[in-house]
């Protein structure tokens, strides 16, 4: 598989993509890229990944702070730092306490669901099999939370 | 001849399994039967001359008094306290105690005394083995859960990269090819939907039930209306009654009615004017009788019970499914205290009954009644 993370350090970060499944994260931004929801995607394999990036620190301690992405899309079942655990502390930090952060995951299952919006999510998103239904789905997501959505704090874009 | 009421008493108190002692509230004991003898390990006049405190095991003292207490108060107790025998050893006794007076005025008390030794064992046993079986049950969940996450990963990748080319690459590819495409898709479907079904089966297992009162009539509305949404180029005829309800967890009801509605709807499909018919029926004694009845390919009675069992399948392929439905219903429906069984003959249609226990009502209308 080729690199999944676009090579545009001029461009700020719009979506930050946490999954741990290679296959998963180039359906998700073959769907993302579909409709042109973002131009710039970073995606990182485990959440201790995305919390390195987020807080710029370990491999990404160059990377520009405020550029905090637009939209964190989240999977829960991650190696090291899972989904939960990053929200957690995203939520319990200022600088992150209001970003987007979308869980998209294969469980559906009530307890997940529940504990995503105790620890602050702003939506919980099933990954469905047929592609179809996970590309209308990640378009949906991708167009609500980056286009009609206003966050708070938002970086102006450029 | 006649017995005499000492002759009756002495011979209960002669014969009894549990051990009986006639004391004085002081703890003073007059006598104990052969049952207590043998409990202790002592003689009725070794008792007699130990007295109460005697065979309490020392280490349960203070509750014993409270015990003694509680009875000069209330004038009778019954509770558990800790014994002694001769040999030192302690065990459980479940004991019951009045005070009375006697023919010359004294006050005077019974005691009788069961070792619950054996009971308590048999208790901590059958707790441990529920603790054992609830274990078993959320590991084998948890592996479930697991199992079915991990493989929909891969499936998403066979039916995404299966769409995808024929989407981004269709033009290159004859019609053989984009077929041969379609199968992978349709085939990536099907499993995934075998996984929700293994998913929904494991759940019914240790999931709480959580009774309420269910509009069943609104439910079937409902899942009529999304199979009529899913497969618009059908036209099938729902007769729901109105008022039909029950005491049921309202989201386990549901899997029921969506699976008997789904099956009635899938196994219809070969009628000119298909009907589905949804009602309840009241007994004398007010047991309510649900069900759903349809005019389509039935099957054969011979089969009937094998329709509930867990992965049997009475049709092939041509019918989708997964062979776990019927046997979720029948599992909801048990977890319900009910039961459900099938009638049918090939080609004259199914009815499927369900039944569910406890303070059941439907208000709903006869047989066949219809909104």
């Amino acid at each position: 598989m080729t690199d999944l993370n676009d090579t545009g350090p001029v461009e700020p970060v719009e979506i930050l993509l946490a999954e741990d499944e290679p296959s998963d994260a180039d359906l998700c931004i073959r769907a993302l890229r579909g409709k042109h929801v973002a131009n710039h995607i970073v995606w990182v394999k485990d959440g201790a990944e995305a919390l390195d990036f987020l807080f710029a620190r370990g491999r990404y301690a160059n990377r520009a702070h405020a550029d905090r992405p637009r939209l964190l899309l989240l999977d829960l079942k991650m190696p090291r730092v899972d989904g939960f655990d990053v929200l957690r502390q995203l939520r319990a930090d200022e600088r992150f306490a209001t970003m987007p952060v979308v869980i998209m995951t294969s469980s559906a299952e009530e307890r997940d669901i529940v504990r995503g919006y105790d620890l602050g999510v702003n939506s919980y998103v099933p990954k469905p099999v047929d592609f179809a239904s996970f590309q209308r789905a990640v378009e949906e997501v991708g167009l609500y939370w980056m286009l009609l959505n206003k966050a708070p704090g938002t970086v102006a874009v450029p | 001849m006649t017995t005499s009421p000492a002759e009756a008493y002495r011979a209960l108190f002669e014969n009894s399994l549990d051990a009986v002692f006639f004391t004085a509230p002081d703890g003073q004991v007059f006598a104990a039967n052969p049952a207590a003898c043998a409990m202790f390990g002592f003689t009725e006049t070794e008792l007699c001359a130990l007295g109460r405190e005697g065979v309490f095991d020392p280490a349960d003292r203070e509750r014993a008094a409270v015990a003694v207490a509680g009875r000069a108060t209330a004038g009778q107790i019954r509770t558990v306290l800790s014994y002694r025998r001769r040999d030192g050893t302690t065990f459980p006794g479940e004991v019951s105690s009045r005070i009375f007076t006697d023919a010359s005025g004294e006050q005077r008390t019974c005691v009788v005394l069961r070792d619950i030794t054996e009971r308590e064992q048999m208790q901590e046993r059958l707790a441990g083995q529920l603790r054992q079986t609830q274990t078993a049950n959320d590991q084998l969940a948890a592996f479930t859960n697991y199992v079915v996450h991990d493989l929909r990963v891969p499936l998403r990748a066979l039916n995404g990269y299966s769409l995808t080319l024929a989407a981004d690459h269709g033009d290159r590819l004859d019609e053989t090819a984009r077929d041969l495409l379609d199968r992978i898709g349709e085939a990536s479907r099907k499993m995934d939907a075998l996984l929700e079904d293994l998913l929904r089966w494991s759940r019914l297992g240790r999931e709480e039930l959580r009774r309420a009162p269910a509009d069943l009539s609104a439910m079937a509305r409902t899942c009529a209306a999304q199979l009529a949404a899913g497969d618009p180029d059908r036209d099938v005829t729902f007769r729901i009654a109105d008022g039909v309800a029950g005491s049921a967890d309202p989201d386990l009801i549901r899997t029921v009615l969506d699976n008997l509605l789904g099956n009635a709807w899938k196994y219809t499909a070969r009628q000119p004017r298909p009907a589905i018919d949804f009602g309840a029926t009241t007994s004398a004694d007010g047991l309510v009788t649900y069900f759903v009845a349809d005019n389509g390919d039935g099957f054969d009675p011979a089969y009937a019970d094998h329709l509930f069992q867990p992965f049997q399948r009475l049709h092939s392929a041509e019918f989708p499914g997964t062979g776990l439905g019927l046997a979720s219903v029948r599992r909801i429906v048990e977890r319900h205290g009910g039961r459900v069984w099938a009638e049918a003959a090939v080609d004259h249609g199914a009815t499927f009954s369900f039944t569910l226990d406890g303070a059941v009502q439907a208000t709903g209308s006869g047989p066949h009644g219809c909104s």
